[in-house]
């Protein structure tokens, strides 16, 4: 049984974001770069379901993959899934990818799955660098896959069968979902505590196989960013003082008659 | 010579009770808005299952929709991403619009990148502006967890253009109401080749308000102790109609479900109102509640992260404060409010 996981390497959300000085993108100099935190519970999921099938009856072999898409400092991220138990990993590398927009990604992931075998794909439910969920539900159509979004976990998992069983919220609900595979799942984070890369998963993520694909062209770009800028930070807080009760009049009182908002 | 108007088409959503929600009449009439600056048609979609073509008229109209298609069919009373991407495609290629739009949740956030597939169309996901000058589109957005804001173009020569919005972002001017044509689907659904199926739905007790499209919000972080003590936030919530989120702190004590999580690895929310009680304020909340309008900090430790990028704070015990600030509430709004319990 293959399972794939798309990871994305995005900034840290504790780094400062600064703008370069034409104001069209982000001056990537001085970020910290992290896994995608979503793509990180998706790799947490799926180590978890590749431990359940290996240490079942039926036995099949479960490996777990990594494929990611994006400039040459997205090793560190692959090599951080890899450290988490990931078995190998599939780099699209090419620094001209690093303001490629979703569209472009998507095409070049899903090409390069098109020469790949695997049962089930997860990644993160969205990318928090782009702010978007588009990525893994178009690779998912363009492969012609079923998929489900949103998935806190999986709650069964039936290698013989190829089935999956998901647990999706909804708006405060939960739909159990049962999905034939092959299949793509969106991953939230349900109750996942990301595991820490241990110093013999960081020794053995050395040796493992990265195979580096290269771009033949990467002419997809759509849509295009026409300018950028910090959002207007907030005038300095207005802090009450006094006793409770008064401190508290005076907040409803700016509420209703200042920010008008109640 | 015919000149073909372009038209706009969003996907609405509704309530359990079969009202538009909020966000869906937002982009409803930001769309009206726009069809009248370039002619076209408003065309609005809406899929479920035992709709009512009454209520839809008249709320569809109030939004200025030229035409309704509703597409009701029991099978559809759940999300299935398959029949429901199938059901969408079908109405996009029927009428095709110029633009779609749609909310960005949960079903705008799975619908649209399938629907910008099969259309090959351009998609730009959870907007929170909308610009339109000639025939160029542009949006704006927040990127890097709401620390940039960015204006995205479409390629102006391909259509569709599909966008999701993100709720309570657009502030629509008014539009006149249209009589809307209402058109009802029942379009029979093949389940033969549907590789998914719900198996089961566990429905929440309580009837609150989505957090993700709720105009208040008051949250509580890890200073809240125990689940018990939310029950204070539920109770000054009613008196405001507001939702009820949580830090990740809170969610990874146990005091809250993930459901409740405001912040980079839980919900991303944008409330006119937001209320942080005993929340520290780290970057990773604020990647999630950033973009509200009016920020308000309830935490007794005056040195707490939150002070120095909220609107209006007041430092001391949220348990002390919290019970005072819902009386006040009810007072100002007129409600019924049985005192506090300590």
């Amino acid at each position: 049984m293959n399972i794939i996981v798309i990871i994305r390497q995005t900034p840290d959300t504790e780094t400062k974001i600064k703008l370069d000085s034409e104001g069209k993108k982000i001056d990537t100099t001085g970020i910290t770069w992290i896994i995608n935190p979503y793509d990180e519970f998706a790799v947490e999921k799926a180590l978890k379901i590749k431990e359940k099938v290996n240490a079942g009856e039926a036995e099949i072999h479960c490996s777990v993959s990594l494929l990611a898409c994006g400039p040459s400092r997205t090793e560190e991220a692959i090599r951080q899934g890899l450290a988490m138990g990931a078995d190998r990993a599939v780099f699209i590398k090419d620094d001209a990818l690093e303001y490629a927009d979703p569209f472009t990604i998507s095409k070049l992931i899903s090409s390069e799955l098109k020469t790949m075998s695997y049962d089930l794909i997860l990644s993160g439910k969205k990318v928090i660098d782009l702010e978007s969920a588009q990525i893994p539900i178009f690779i998912a159509e363009e492969l012609g896959l079923t998929h489900v979004s949103f998935v806190m976990k999986f709650n069964e998992i039936d290698p013989v069968k190829k089935i999956i069983i998901c647990d999706r919220e909804a708006e405060g609900e939960h739909e159990i979902i049962e999905v034939q595979l092959p299949a793509l799942i969106t991953c939230d984070r349900g109750e996942d505590f990301p595991r820490y890369a241990s110093i013999t998963g960081i020794m053995k993520a050395k040796k493992k196989e990265i195979t580096v694909k290269t771009l033949s062209s990467s002419d997809f770009q759509r849509t295009e960013i026409t300018g950028m800028e910090l959002p207007p930070s907030r005038k300095e807080a207005k802090i009450f003082e006094g006793e409770v009760p008064e401190k508290v009049a005076a907040l409803v009182k700016a509420l209703r008659e200042e920010a008008k908002v109640i | 010579m015919i000149i073909l108007m372009p038209d706009i088409l969003v996907l609405a959503e509704i309530h359990e009770d079969k009202d538009l929600t909020k966000p869906s009449i937002q982009i409803l009439k930001t769309a009206r808005n726009l069809a009248n600056q370039i002619g076209g048609n408003l065309i609005s979609v809406l899929i479920g299952s035992d709709l009512n073509a009454a209520k839809a008229k008249e709320q569809f109209s109030h939004c200025g929709v030229d035409k309704a298609i509703l597409v009701d069919n029991a099978l559809l009373a759940n999300y299935n991403s398959e029949i429901y991407t199938k059901l969408f495609i079908k109405i996009i290629k029927e009428q095709n619009p110029d633009f779609i739009f749609g909310v960005n949740s949960l079903v705008g956030m799975d619908l649209f990148p399938a629907a910008s597939f099969h259309t090959n169309g351009d998609l730009i996901m959870d907007c929170t502006e909308i610009h339109l000058d000639g025939s160029i589109l542009t949006v704006s957005k927040t990127m890097y967890s709401n620390k940039v804001i960015v204006k995205v173009k479409f390629d102006d020569k391909r259509k569709p253009k599909l966008a999701t919005f993100r709720p309570n972002s657009l502030m629509p001017k008014d539009v006149s109401p249209k009589s809307t044509e209402v058109i009802t689907e029942k379009p029979n659904i093949d389940q033969s080749s549907v590789k998914q199926k719900i198996k089961e739905v566990i429905k929440s007790k309580s009837k609150e308000v989505p957090l993700t499209e709720a105009g208040i919000i008051i949250s509580g972080g890890r200073a809240m102790g125990n689940r018990d003590h939310y029950k204070i936030l539920f109770e000054t919530a009613e008196v405001l109609g507001a939702a009820v989120g949580a830090s990740r702190a809170a969610v990874d004590s146990g005091y809250a479900p993930h459901s409740m999580q405001v912040g980079q690895t839980g919900k991303t929310v944008s409330p006119q109102l937001y209320i942080a009680c005993g929340i520290s304020g780290a970057i990773q909340h604020f990647a999630g509640m950033g973009s509200s309008k009016v920020i308000v900090a309830i935490n007794k430790d005056p040195n707490a992260p939150i002070f120095k990028k909220c609107d209006y704070g007041i430092v001391d015990d949220l348990f002390k404060v919290v019970p005072v600030l819902k009386e006040e509430l009810c007072k100002l709004l007129g409600k019924e409010c049985t005192a506090a319990k300590s």
